[in-house]
């Protein structure tokens, strides 16, 4: 179990936030990080990245679509019910707005939100593209897209709780 | 200052909040900025910090544990289908048995295969584990095959002679190499393929040495030509295996 262990504590983390931002559910996102870590060390999906943590993404996303195909339903998940008044200030207030984020990026494109999520983890525009079987400005466009679009949202955020 | 048209800035914004502009377009997004109170306020919020670790974005401490359950869940599942492809397999002969008298296995022989199979599958499940190089994998299904085929064959005929014939035994050193061998790579593909390469080393030499000491016996069916053409076949086949697991060493991705 030692191999697992290793890549299991190295991108963990990494995958889980990559799932829950994606579907939006933090049962869904623990069910998909598993699978993930099976999915690899099984030898049950072939090789599809350069590097190990793009390898990992790419399986977590197809695992997302696979869900939402066996579900048949489309992701709009409220966020997760919490009782911040539990918690102390400044982790309530990051937690709301993680929430608030988790539920305003479902209502874009499921490609969008993958390729802005794989930017994030550090992916090339190469390696989104190949991912998403887009071109490289493709790739981009989405990234840039529905960041400005994140960006516009935070803005108003801002402007409302002013 | 040339003015740039705000649709142009709005372009370029995404690269900046992205913190993936050039110096250049830096400068001329906060120029534009100074006057563009909207295109200052989305500067300023910026794009939210997804990557940004929390409490919230990481997973319980009882996924890991979560995992490994699923983890040996499916290696048990490949374990079942281990033992179905086994008593298919054991279903051949036993079928024939009732109908043709060319095909007469005692119990023994059945015990004695079934372990056989079983321990070929459980050996391909295992070692398959440790790489999803699919290189890795067609170099273990090869590696354990060719030692399954090596001892049904010895057990059932023999190679050099008949299957009582001592010099049989020799062929024990050859799966014995391998056994130390997996044990001391620990299933690493560079030392899997050190061990196979060993492996056919072994198994050219093992007519060479039966010659030396056993020599008359070549001289029973398949004969001398047969049986250095038999080893040279499993020796290729365990040289294959080999190849294919240094292949895998450059697939990994440790």
């Amino acid at each position: 179990m030692t191999d697992f262990q290793q890549l299991y504590s190295r991108y963990a983390d990494d995958i889980y936030r990559f799932a829950l931002y994606l579907c939006g559910d933090a049962a869904d996102a623990e069910d998909i990080t598993a699978e993930t870590f099976v999915r690899v060390l099984t030898g049950k999906t072939p090789l599809i990245s350069a590097t190990i943590k793009g390898y990992l993404l790419t399986i977590a996303r197809n695992l997302y679509l696979e869900s939402l195909r066996r579900s048949k339903r489309r992701t709009d998940f409220p966020p997760e019910l919490v009782d911040t008044a539990a918690l102390p200030e400044q982790v309530a207030g990051d937690r709301a707005e993680l929430d608030a984020l988790r539920s305003h990026l479902q209502r874009f494109p499921e490609d969008d939100r993958t390729a802005l999520l794989l930017r994030s983890e550090g992916l090339s525009y190469e390696e989104i593209a190949d991912a998403l079987d887009i071109s490289l400005a493709s790739a981009k466009v989405k990234v840039h897209r529905l960041r400005l679009k994140l960006a516009e949202w935070r803005a108003r955020r801002e402007r409302t709780q002013i | 200052m040339e003015t740039v048209h705000r649709n142009i800035i709005l372009d370029l914004l995404p690269s900046y909040i992205g913190g993936e502009a050039s110096a250049e377009t830096r400068a001329l997004v906060e120029a534009h900025a100074q006057h563009d109170p909207e295109i200052a306020r989305i500067i300023r919020a910026g794009a939210p910090d997804i990557t940004g670790s929390s409490s919230a974005t990481q997973p319980p401490d009882a996924l890991e544990r979560k995992t490994i359950l699923r983890l040996r869940r499916s290696i048990r599942r490949k374990m079942a289908y281990v033992a179905i492809a086994t008593v298919s397999i054991l279903m051949i002969p036993l079928v024939a048995m009732q109908f043709t008298g060319e095909v007469n296995w005692s119990p023994a022989d059945f015990i004695v295969m079934g372990m056989l199979l079983i321990g070929t599958g459980l050996a391909y499940v295992l070692i398959s584990q440790v790489s999803d190089s699919r290189t890795y994998h067609a170099a273990v299904g090869v590696a354990v095959v060719t030692g399954l085929l090596l001892i049904w064959i010895n057990l059932a005929v023999g190679i050099i002679g008949s299957e009582d014939n001592p010099a049989n035994a020799l062929y024990i050193g050859v799966i014995l190499i391998g056994l130390v061998g997996v044990g001391i790579a620990r299933l690493r593909p560079r030392g899997m393929a050190r061990t196979l390469f060993a492996m056919a080393v072994f198994q050219l030499l093992v007519p060479v040495i039966a010659m030396i000491i056993w020599r008359p016996s070549l001289a029973d069916p398949p004969g001398i030509a047969g049986v250095f053409m038999l080893n040279a076949l499993f020796a290729a086949l365990f040289a294959v295996a080999g190849l294919l697991f240094r292949h895998s060493a450059g697939d990994s991705r440790d």
